[in-house]
């Protein structure tokens, strides 16, 4: 039986490459057994599920954003294109 | 008078050719208002930027990289797509090279690679009480400026390198392939950096939400 430790780092493999058939049977008689391991999975589903959505609408939060170039590094950047012209 | 076009190529002066140039150059020079770029995407590549790279120099610097290669590459320009995609598809490759270079000046620390803390698990590999999921978190019920938020601080918790690779797989959506061969480590380093961002931040982003 593999330990929790191990089976976290499996979870986590198997968003990343395909696991081995020795992998995926230790992975699913320990998932069946342990709720622990069985929440870790979901939240990392969930996690990459949300970022995935949420990435479909970035031009929305990018032109919503706040966040500001700097007035310095706006007038360099200008200078230097200028410089290079 | 010698005319030179954007190329520095001598324009000749029979009046056909020259027309034609004429035109070329003018077409030109409304692209070639790097003052004007600035002004009006400046803030918009800065922002996916720090989306990215999390550190406002970094974006700066990145941004920069890019206006300049806009610049230099302004003929390879065809206005086939906006000037705006054309900018943010130049950035997206800065932001690559910035962080394969961030990368490279730090070999594979023993804080990405030692063992993890044992604030996870216990000496016999079971989670610690702490570390337990308790219920699943419903992350989905926040608003996304939260959500992005909540995500952003726990990624700056993170050793920058599991952060970057956590970037570019999960926000980025890159092959492994291409992380990998980006930042020249191989794919059982790999791994592990992953599942050490994803425990880092499953667990940070459960408790920010929680405090929410
Ligand atoms: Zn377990």
């Amino acid at each position: 039986m593999r330990t929790c430790k191990e089976v976290s780092k499996l979870v986590s493999e198997s968003l990343d490459h395909e696991l081995s058939l020795w992998q995926r049977l230790g992975l699913w008689i320990h998932l069946s057994m342990c709720k622990f391991c069985r929440r870790y999975r979901k939240d990392l589903l969930h996690i990459h599920h949300e970022i995935q959505q949420r990435a479909l609408a970035i031009e929305e939060d990018i032109i919503n954003s706040e966040e500001k170039l700097s007035d310095n590094s706006r007038e360099r950047i200008k200078s230097l294109l200028e410089s290079q012209q | 008078m010698a005319l030179r076009d954007q190329r520095g190529t001598q324009i000749s002066s029979t009046m056909t050719y020259h027309e034609t140039m004429d035109n070329q150059i003018k077409a030109d020079e409304n692209i070639l208002n790097p003052a004007a770029w600035v002004d009006e995407y400046g803030d918009y590549l800065y922002r996916y930027a720090i989306s990215r790279l999390r550190n406002s120099e970094a974006s700066e610097e990145v941004v920069q990289e890019t206006f300049l290669a806009a610049l230099k590459h302004v003929q390879q320009y065809q206005a086939k797509g906006t000037e705006r995609a054309w900018l943010l598809g130049i950035l997206k490759r800065k932001i690559i090279d910035f962080i394969r270079d961030r990368s490279r000046t730090k070999s594979l620390s023993e804080e990405d690679l030692k063992d993890l803390p044992d604030t996870f698990f216990d000496q016999k590999g079971n989670w610690q009480k702490e570390a337990r999921s308790t219920s699943f978190a419903p992350l989905c019920s926040l608003e996304r400026k939260d959500f992005w938020r909540i995500l952003q601080g726990c990624l700056d918790k993170l050793p920058t390198r599991q952060a970057d690779v956590f970037v570019l797989r999960e926000m980025d959506d890159q092959s492994t392939e291409v992380i990998c061969d980006e930042l020249e480590i191989s794919a059982s380093n790999l791994w592990v950096l992953l599942h050490r961002a994803r425990l880092q931040l499953a667990q940070c982003m459960k408790n920010c939400w929680q405090q929410n």
